[in-house]
């Protein structure tokens, strides 16, 4: 059954067919609303809801890319899931400093415990860009996640954040630079190939 | 140098591939001529390989949906106490207002339409205090726009004469003959709606105008000095405006107050459930 199929099954209260459709698409997903939630657990509420949402409002999809209708879903899951974590603070996404302020500094990625060569063994280059990715704008992250980690290009994303292109390119260009500038702590970290990672 | 934002862009997009045109020219020139340039895209480029090649997490668990998922949202506290109330307090209010606002509408539009005659009786009649009128924003301008223009462009083209730079006693005679015929006309309106007041004022306006000619040239050139100042947009209005609001006064000042009360009360009503029933909603959140 393709995925024409399964929608409109589905749209007739066939959950058995959106199941497969969340199957499908639950590692995409979930792969979002962790980039950008950055945490397993809320990036899992984020997820379930998205797919409780599609489902019941699969009658807005008009066709096109299911792929942007769906991570269009996720990112305004995730935004809530942050709304919601703000009025009911947990821990700080953001280190903060003594006087309780947010650090603005790359020396607080710097774990004195854990040197980068540990950092290596524990294979965390994804976490290091996890760490990399917390420190943008709530829009920027997703900008950068749905180009560089979803492959999308800028109309498609554009969509999904329902933004102009204009803004998407802009906020694009600022994020990278601003992941370059982090990345450039976990240098030890990276794969030799991306060593060389410097300053411009 | 620095690299300015816009060029960082340009470097992003290019990198996408999501360039064209000049842009796309200006941009590969700069790369080739400029070593700054070609070091920040490098980094780019190797910032954007690094995110790519973030591994990709599985999923920790089937996010596969249950029956109860789908009721479980469904029944999510709607507030329905609230929302009903303020759903029902819409409705009365919408109620009331049509009432208020409506009929007073329905009568202007009728006797601006149904009576032509009637408007020039009136324009004849209506003095100074109706140029002041004008100048009073009403809900009865507003609304009976369509009414009006209609009347306006019978009343145009019965009126040229009155436009007309060289008038003849005769026009004015035939003037005065219509304006007795609005005796009936008047009558007419004032049935069910209107109060005696206007009822008299359409008689001494027609008689006062058939009896003495003179009498007619005076309301007549009195008529001339308020039309000139009337822009082609807004004469008729001035005139649908006042005789509604004689005609009318006694009536509405009489319904008015519990029509207010009752608009106050509803509106109330309506802020009060709403803001209620979305206090409730997020702290339930």
């Amino acid at each position: 059954m393709d995925l024409k199929d399964q929608i409109k099954n589905s749209l007739q209260g066939d959950l058995d067919s959106f199941n497969q459709i969340v199957l499908e698409y639950q590692n995409l997903v979930y792969n979002q609303a962790y980039r950008i939630i950055g945490e397993p657990d809320a990036a899992e509420d984020a997820a379930q809801e998205a797919f409780i949402s599609a489902y019941q409002k699969l009658h807005t999809y008009r066709g096109g890319s299911f792929k942007s209708w769906l991570l269009r879903i996720v990112s305004n899951a995730c935004y809530d899931e942050f709304r919601r974590r703000k009025r009911q603070p947990v821990a700080p996404l953001y280190p903060e400093n003594q006087n309780g302020n947010e650090t603005e500094s790359v020396s607080w990625l710097e774990d004195t415990e854990e040197k980068p060569e540990e950092f290596v063994l524990r294979n965390e280059l994804s976490e290091a860009i996890q760490i990399c990715l917390d420190r943008l704008e709530l829009e920027f992250r997703t900008i950068v996640v749905l180009v560089d980690l979803q492959g999308m290009d800028y109309a498609s994303a554009s969509k999904v954040i329902d933004r102009p292109l204009g803004t998407v390119k802009s906020r694009l260009a600022r994020a990278r630079r601003n992941l370059k500038d982090c990345l450039q702590g976990f240098r030890e970290l990276l794969p030799v190939e991306f060593r060389h990672l410097g300053e411009v | 140098m620095q690299i300015t934002d816009r060029v960082w862009a340009q470097l992003s997009a290019y990198l996408d591939g999501e360039l064209s045109g000049r842009e796309l020219k200006q941009v590969r020139k700069k790369i080739q001529t400029d070593p700054l340039i070609q070091a920040a895209l490098e980094q780019l480029k190797i910032t954007k390989q690094i995110l790519q090649s973030a591994p990709q997490i599985q999923a920790p668990r089937n996010f596969t949906l249950k029956p109860e998922m789908i009721e479980v949202r469904s029944k999510k506290p709607s507030f329905p106490g609230y929302r009903l109330a303020a759903a029902a307090m819409s409705f009365l209010l919408v109620g009331v207002l049509i009432l208020d606002f409506g009929g007073i509408f329905y009568k202007g539009a009728i006797s601006a339409v149904s009576s032509p005659e009637l408007f020039e009786v009136q324009l004849e009649s209506i003095p100074e205090s109706a140029v002041d009128a004008v100048q009073e924003p009403t809900l009865l301008n507003a609304v009976g726009e369509v009414a009006e223009e209609q009347a306006m462009a019978e009343y145009d083209e019965d009126s040229i004469s009155v436009e007309a730079p060289a008038i003849e006693m005769e026009t004015v005679e035939e003037e005065a003959a219509e304006v007795k015929t609005t005796e009936e006309v008047a009558e007419s309106l004032v049935e069910g709606t209107a109060g005696e007041e206007q009822v008299e004022k359409a008689q001494d306006t027609g008689t006062a105008t058939g009896a003495d000619r003179s009498q007619g040239e005076d309301d007549f050139q009195s008529t001339e000095q308020i039309l000139p100042s009337q822009t082609p947009e807004t004469p008729p209005v001035v005139i649908g405006y006042y005789s509604e609001d004689e005609i009318h006064e006694p009536e509405r000042s009489a319904g008015i107050s519990i029509l207010r009360i009752l608009e106050i009360t509803f509106g109330l009503g309506v802020v009060g459930f709403s803001a209620a029933a979305w206090a409730k909603r997020r702290k339930s959140r």
